[in-house]
């Protein structure tokens, strides 16, 4: 019980100089009380939830740990979690509605523009429009400095500078908060640019990325297809919305009803 | 297969649909103890990576078994860590012999260990008696003798002591015999 005493002096911090140096010179001389000790600092540290024991030696257990760790699945589901949380938590952040219904109301005041030039299968084209336009575009998130750059894009848009607002969506799409949104956007102004397969580009890019919103890339792809008039693959491609459930899937159903 | 190997399955197979459901019912609770705790929104976001990637290579080595539900069990192991966190200046410091990890898979590594040795003497204190358990931990808890008398109406701090001593040797009996004792307590 003595040594317990002392042990219990020592991690409060209790002892005197003189007192903690020989104490320290037990424990390198004395093996049965440094044993003694070190679990008892180990539960002192442990069960007081003002503190933590940390391990000192590196043992086989840790490292074979380590090396899972570093094995590609493993590295892997790091990236998974740092990209799901970077997304995850730039949702809960403050949203700007208003910059979206600008560049919503912008890019259908340009698809209507866009169409009295272009000679196209009208039925498919008027199809394309509306359902672009009963959409709801995703919202940008303005976190951090990016907001100045969506806005510039956003004036650009409705400046019909497509190509130039294109230019700045491209500069900024590497923001992993807006990734998945910045493709839907691209894509549309790489469409309305006539820029077809970069278009459809984008959307694979979309569909194949893990990101949150991926899925929605299907309903841009299909239409995109329909303003194309490449309605056999619009329409596979609204069927398999429908029969996997994915993003605008009603939607889908609606256009699928339109197209027969 | 249980719930909680299904979300620890979901793990290692890195299925982002699950992972994206686990951050919806846990992050918000993770974050709100983080910030209570001295920490920031970064620092949440940090914590509950790492212990993840704490259930994933624990599973990943030992097909272990959770007790609790999932959702407990998580939040425990971020409690943990952000004590860790918390913990690392004073025992930079403090200890002479502490080693910097060499980077952060080391770092999660050792972490596992910790928290094995931890959740050892967590459930060997629910072994000794209600009375035993009470005392020490206020005894952990850094309390003083006299307050611990006061509570337990024992007659003087002398009795304190010896019911602490009875108390502990009782603990590290119940420690030293359960078999991960060898491998996670380093002696």
């Amino acid at each position: 019980m003595e040594d317990d005493i002392l042990i219990e002096r020592y991690l409060k911090g209790l002892l005197s100089k003189d007192e903690e140096k020989s104490f320290l010179d037990r424990l390198d001389s004395d093996t049965d009380f440094s044993e003694k000790f070190k679990l008892e600092e180990q539960l002192f540290n442990s069960l007081n939830e003002n503190s933590w024991s940390f391990s000192e030696s590196k043992n086989a257990e840790v490292n074979d740990y380590a090396k899972l760790l570093r094995e590609e699945d493993l590295q892997n589901l790091k990236k998974t979690l740092a990209k799901t949380s970077s997304e995850f938590n730039s949702k809960e952040g403050a949203t700007s509605k208003r910059l979206f219904y600008y560049l919503a109301a912008a890019s259908i005041v340009i698809f209507l523009g866009f169409q009295l030039f272009v000679n196209e299968n009208t039925s498919n084209q008027d199809l394309y429009n509306d359902y672009i336009a009963l959409n709801d575009l995703p919202s940008f998130v303005t976190r951090g400095n990016d907001t100045s750059d969506l806005a510039r894009a956003q004036e650009l848009f409705e400046n019909k500078k497509y190509e130039e607002s294109l230019s700045v969506f491209q500069s900024i799409d590497n923001l992993s908060n807006n990734e998945a949104n910045l493709a839907i956007y691209k894509g549309i102004a790489q469409t309305e640019l006539g820029k077809y397969d970069e278009a459809e580009h984008t959307f694979n890019t979309l569909i194949n990325s893990d990101l949150l919103d991926a899925e929605k890339g299907y309903w841009y792809k299909a239409l995109l297809f329909i303003k194309r008039d490449r309605i056999q693959e619009a329409k596979s491609t609204l069927k398999e919305i429908v029969s996997k459930s994915l993003s605008h899937k009603d939607k889908a159903v609606l256009l699928l009803d339109d197209l027969d | 297969m249980t719930d909680n190997s299904f979300f620890l399955e979901a793990l290692i197979n890195n299925d982002s649909k699950v992972i994206i459901n686990i951050y919806k019912s846990n992050f918000f609770k993770v974050r709100a103890f983080v910030i209570k705790n001295k920490g920031q929104q970064q620092d949440a976001e940090d914590i509950f990576q790492k212990a993840l990637m704490q259930l994933a290579v624990r599973y990943k080595k030992e097909k272990f078994v959770i007790n609790t539900s999932f959702e407990a069990y998580l939040f425990t192991v971020c409690k943990n860590l952000w004590r860790r966190e918390l913990n690392k200046n004073k025992v930079r410091v403090t200890n002479n012999d502490y080693l910097e990890p060499k980077d952060d898979n080391e770092d999660i590594a050792l972490a596992v260990l910790e928290q094995k040795r931890w959740e050892l003497f967590t459930e060997s204190l629910e072994l000794i008696s209600e009375n035993c358990k009470q005392i020490l931990k206020l005894f952990f808890a850094k309390t003083p003798y006299a307050e611990i008398m006061k509570k337990f109406n024992y007659n003087s701090e002398t009795v304190v002591r010896q019911r602490v001593f009875k108390c502990k040797n009782s603990l590290k009996e119940y420690v030293k015999k359960d078999k991960r004792f060898k491998n996670l307590t380093e002696l």
